[in-house]
Formats: C-alpha cells, structure tokens, sequence
C-alpha cells in the first residue's frame, strides 16, 4: 500500500508542473498589461520601463517560467505584484479559513445527508423519502448566493443570533461559521444524498442482502453491516471531488459573507493579473486536488476489497501469512 | 409416514405491480416429512422460487405478499409469525440456499465472516473461539481449506462460492433446506460435486430439504419424492417411482418427460411442449394448463381439477378425476 501511495504522489509532481505551465502560459498570453495596473496610467515611461525590468517581464516567456519554478522549488512562491507582500503569506492567511469552511460543510453535510439518504432508501416511497427529495429539490434549485442572503437576513439582521460580517483578521469565532457553512453544504447536500438514495436501493435488492436476510439478521445489521459498505464507493467518490473542489474555495460563499479564503484570493489575483499570487493558489488548490484523490483512492481500497488484489497484490499475499 | 415437518395448505401468493397483480403461487399444497428430500421441478416462472421464499417469509417488501393460506413449520404458524419470530427461524430452522454463487455472497466481507454471522446470530452462546471453529469444521466439511476462510468471494471460483453458500445455509444444521436451483450456475463436473456433497451432508445431519431445479437428472439421483409445478400449483407430486416410473400421469409430466432427448432412440429434434404457460396475471378460468393440452376436454375449460389421490401419487388432472370416479363405482 506505502508503496502505491508513494507512486500516486511521485506521479503528482508531474501532474502540478504541468498545470503550472499552462496557467503561467495563459497568464503570460492573454492580452492586457500587468504593469500598467501596478505603476497606473500616468506614470512615465522610465518607471514604468523600470517596474517591467523588476518583474521580470522582458525576459523571453520560457526563460521567466524557469526562473519562476527554480524559486518555487527552493521554496519561495515569490513576491505579490500588487501588495508587494509575499504569496506564503497571502496564502497563509487565506487557506486556514477555506480549510475550516471545506471540512466544517463536508463534515455538516455527511452528518446530515447520509442519513437521510439512507432513511430515504430504506423507507423508498414513504411520506420521509418523499418529503427529503422534494426538500432536495429545492435545495439545487436555490442559487447559492441568494440562500447565502436569505439565511443572513433572516438570522444575522432579522433575530441578530449570528453576525453578518466575518472579521478581516483572524478566524471569527463558531457563529461567524454557522451560515456559511450551511450555505456552502446546501449546494453539495442535494447530489449526497440522492448518490447515498439511489445506490443504497441498488444494494438493497442485490442478491447478497436477500442472503444476508435469510440468515436471520435484523434490518439494522444488514443496512449497516451489508448495505452501508457496499453503498459508499460512489458517495466517498462524491465527497473527495466536492471536497477537492472546495479547497479551491467556495467563491460564492466566500464572497457574499466576506470570507477572504483561497477563492476570493485567487479571483482578486487573477482580475489585477497578480501572476506569483495566481501561481501560488493554483499550485496550492492543484496539489490539494490530487492529494484529495489520492486519498479517496486509497479510501476505495479499504472499502472495497475488490479492488485491494488490483492495486497491492503482493502487499495483500504477505499480510496473509501474518495473519495465519 | 414420519413425522412432518412442513404443511403448506392452499398457499396464494401475488405480486403487485404499478400494471397488474401477478399470480406466482396458486394454491399450493405441499407436505415434506423429517428427513426428506423433496424435488420441486416446473418451467420457469411456475412459482418455484417464490413458493420457497414465502416458507420464509422473504418475498419482496412491497411487492409481493401470501393473500391465503397456512404454512406451518412443525407447530408453528409462519403466516402469523412476527418478524422477530421469522429472524429466529431464518438460518436456524430454516436456511435457503440462493440461485446464484455469483452475486448471493457480500463482496466486501471474507467469506469466514459471512458464515460466522449466521453462527453469531443464533448461536449466542457460542464463544467466539467455538465460532471460529465451527467456520473451520463447515468450511472442510464442504471441501473448502480452512485457511481460505480470510479471504473474500472474488477469490473463489463459481463452484467455490456455491460451497460456501451452501457452508452458511448449513452452519446451523437447519432442519429444512430449501435448495434454490443450486447447481444451475455450475458446470457439469462442479454439479456433480456439489449434489454429491449435499447428499452427504443431509445424510449426516437429517436435514429435510426441497431442491428446486429444472433438472430431472438431478432429481432422479437425489430425491425422495417429486412435485411437478405448474402456473403456481403443484399438478403432480408422488415418490420418485411412481413419477418416473409409474403408469399415470398428468399431460404436463408427460410433455416435461418427453421433452429430455431420448439416447437410447434416434431423433433429430426434442420434443417441446407446444405452447406458453398461461399469463400469471390473467390466469385462466378452469385447468391451467388445457391450453396445450392434447387431452383437453369440456370439463377442463369450466373447472380448475381436484387432487386425485393414488396411494401416495397424486395427479391435479380431469382425466384421473373420471377414472378414480369409475374405479369407485366399479
């Protein structure tokens, strides 16, 4: 297994560097003037000569991606163009809020979905699957931003139990990240819990619960001992991209409660063309992903024993003399 | 006559759908006594399957129910049964073994694990040192090294799953097995393995048991009596002789007989029986299966026949009601 993993991590190195040159390329080909936002339109022509010659920016394109990528793997993601900070500690300061957000709404959202999907397969049909669905139905078709509005107007202006603002330093306390968070699982909610719906009800009906009741089992073992196993592939699959997708922020979310985090920083770089800050959050949103993946790879492995022979054959034969 | 371990009376089972009811099991009568084996054999869709699960009461939620009739397991009434009573009953007393190796095993548990759980859930006072034991003891009493038990169904061959399909239906040494088609999915040889074992078995543990099967090869070799399905009755049931050697029969058994190519004559196609069995949603009024008959008569078309008993053979057909009625009176 270390070794397959150790694999899939060699095998993301590539994988970065490549989207890091594509990003670099489209950064560096799309028309506009980088400096010309630095310096501003009245500046002359010395300083603005001068600012082009700081940034690097007369040098041929292959040449500024090489010296850009030897900072990178010495460590330095270089410099912010427009607040002549640096990009770690942009980031720094951004990625422990998108953090918090992704793992708090991951986190809400299996609580409460997984059940209710579950509920909902069990009881197929009943007033419980019929209600949830419908309530699922409402949820995507909210637009996001303006659930985001509504829950604020109603809890942190109407009845004032949560604030409406998110501090501009630090990381708020835990009712600055109770409506951004539901606001951010309510997107995601609707697609768990009809995955967890509709492959539960495929397991259901499979042969080896009709087995599992024939020895005698009660209905909570075999959904829970049976069932429940064989129904998380796709919902873990579902959870690592919503999962991967949030660590390069939940924009809307981010934007309407003010919460400076990953998506709200690399929407700000790319419209003032900040190249090191779009750099910097890309190859930290790009690495997260497919760390993301990696890890429900290996998740799959553990749940589906299938799978465990094709990956780690020689692992599982070794493992198996131990045991005896 | 020993003694009896099932009685089914006049079982109706319907499955309900968004189109229309379908009749599956249409009064069937059925007794099975300690220690027998019982070959339940008809076409495809005659009820077999269902008949069976409803002695376990597992017919689809929803779908199906038993609109009439008693099942009886002993002295107890399953019909009435609650399902805490049903969980007791399932895999202890009762244990069925599934159509298909291929997908009745839970691909993500080692296969020691699944014919432990039917030990831990009946056997509550088993440690779990005796469990484990007794996993070793099944698994070699069907032929499967014990040092496989850690590993899971995809690991095994067809004919290895059903072994171990049959190891979980036999943990508990239950004394009805009901045996859904066991060796259909296999190959020949495999077949005659897995037959060969469960004669073995039921021998040493008693078990009565109802093999359900297409195949009168099978039935011939390992059954005590032979019930003949058709369109959700049993139209036929007697001891192995009478069935495939005696005399009578209804025209279904005899059409089902001749349609097993002959090798001792020479033909050069088999000989169907001319037909389909009869919509189980909109079943016919009087004999189900006067459609292909080619003994039909008038009665056939008004009236569904009685039983008709001959010693312990008896045969659901008009003919044989007339000549039981002359027999009488002469």
């Amino acid at each position: 297994m270390l070794r397959y993993i150790v694999r899939r991590l060699l095998i993301l190195i590539p994988i970065v560097i490549g989207i890091s040159f594509i990003v670099f390329a489209i950064l560096s080909f799309t028309p506009g003037d980088p400096v010309m936002n630095i310096v501003g339109n009245g500046a002359d022509e010395a300083t603005y000569e001068a600012k082009r010659e700081e940034l690097g920016l007369n040098d041929p394109f292959l040449v500024r991606y090489i010296n850009y990528m030897k900072n990178v793997f010495k460590g330095d993601l270089g410099k912010s163009w427009n607040y002549d900070t640096k990009v770690s500690g942009e980031l720094g300061r951004t990625i422990p809020k998108t953090l918090i957000l992704a793992i708090t709404s991951v986190g809400l959202m299996l609580l409460i979905g997984m059940p209710i999907g579950i509920i909902s397969a069990v009881k197929q049909y009943s007033i419980w699957d019929n209600l949830s669905m419908a309530a699922m139905l409402v949820l995507t078709s909210m637009p996001l931003f303006w659930l985001g509005l509504m829950l604020m107007l109603q809890f942190a202006v109407n009845i004032k139990w949560f604030p409406a603002a998110f501090p501009t330093e630090g990381l708020g306390t835990i009712k600055h990240w109770i409506l951004p968070t539901v606001t951010c699982m309510a997107s995601m909610m609707a697609a768990l819990v009809r995955t967890t719906r509709s492959t539960m009800l495929e397991v259901i009906r499979s042969d080896y619960i009709r087995t599992a009741q024939a020895k005698g089992a009660t209905e909570r073992s075999v959904i829970t001992r049976h069932a429940l196993r064989n129904a998380l592939l796709p919902v873990v699959t579902l959870v690592g991209l919503n999962f991967g997708l949030l660590m390069g922020g939940a924009l809307v979310t981010e934007k309407v409660f003010g919460i400076y985090g990953v998506g709200y920083l690399l929407v700000n770089a790319v419209t003032s063309r900040d190249v090191p800050l779009v750099m910097g959050s890309i190859l930290f949103v790009a690495t997260c992903i497919g760390v993301v993946n990696l890890f429900v790879d290996v998740l799959y492995v553990y749940i589906d024993p299938r799978l465990r022979s094709e990956y780690v054959k020689i692992k599982i034969k070794s493992s198996k003399k131990l045991q005896i | 006559m020993g003694e009896k371990i099932l009685e089914i009376e006049n079982l109706h089972v319907k499955y309900k759908t968004d189109e229309s009811d379908i009749y599956a099991v249409n009064g069937l009568n059925l007794c099975l006594n300690k220690g027998e084996t019982l070959g339940l054999v008809g076409e495809t869709g005659a009820g077999k399957t269902t008949a069976a699960l409803s002695i376990l009461k597992l017919l689809p939620k929803k779908i199906g129910f038993i609109t009439e009739g008693s099942v009886k397991l002993g002295d107890i009434d399953i019909i009435n049964a609650t399902d805490a009573d049903m969980r007791l009953i399932r895999g202890d007393m009762v244990s069925m073994i599934f159509q298909d190796p291929m997908t009745s095993l839970n691909p993500i548990l080692r296969i020691g694990e699944q014919i432990a759980e039917v030990l831990q859930i009946h056997k509550k006072d088993m440690s779990k040192q005796q469990i484990e034991e007794r996993v070793d003891e099944i698994l070699n009493l069907v032929g499967i090294s014990k040092d496989r038990k850690n590993d899971y169904p995809h690991q095994f061959s067809g004919g290895m799953k059903q072994r171990v399909i049959i190891a979980i239906g036999l943990a508990c040494e239950p004394d009805l097995l009901l045996a859904d088609e066991p060796t259909t999915a296999l190959d020949v040889t495999i077949q005659a393995q897995v037959l060969e074992m469960m004669q073995e078995l039921k021998d040493k543990l008693n078990t009565s048991m109802i093999l359900i099967t297409h195949d009168l090869g099978v039935v011939a070799q390992i059954c005590d009596r032979v019930a003949i399905m058709y369109a959700g009755q049993i139209i036929e049931i007697g001891n192995i002789e009478d069935i495939f050697e005696g005399e009578h029969h209804h025209p279904y058994t005899i059409g089902l007989f001749g349609s097993i190519p002959n090798m001792n004559e020479e033909s050069k196609r088999l000989k169907p029986i001319a037909g389909m069995m009869p919509d189980p949603s909109e079943l016919p009024v009087g004999c189900s299966f006067k459609e292909r008959c080619a003994s039909c008569m008038e009665i056939c078309k008004a009236e569904n026949p009685e039983e008709a008993y001959l010693d312990t053979h008896m045969i659901k057909c008009h003919l044989f009601d007339r000549k039981n009625e002359s027999k009488t009176m002469s």
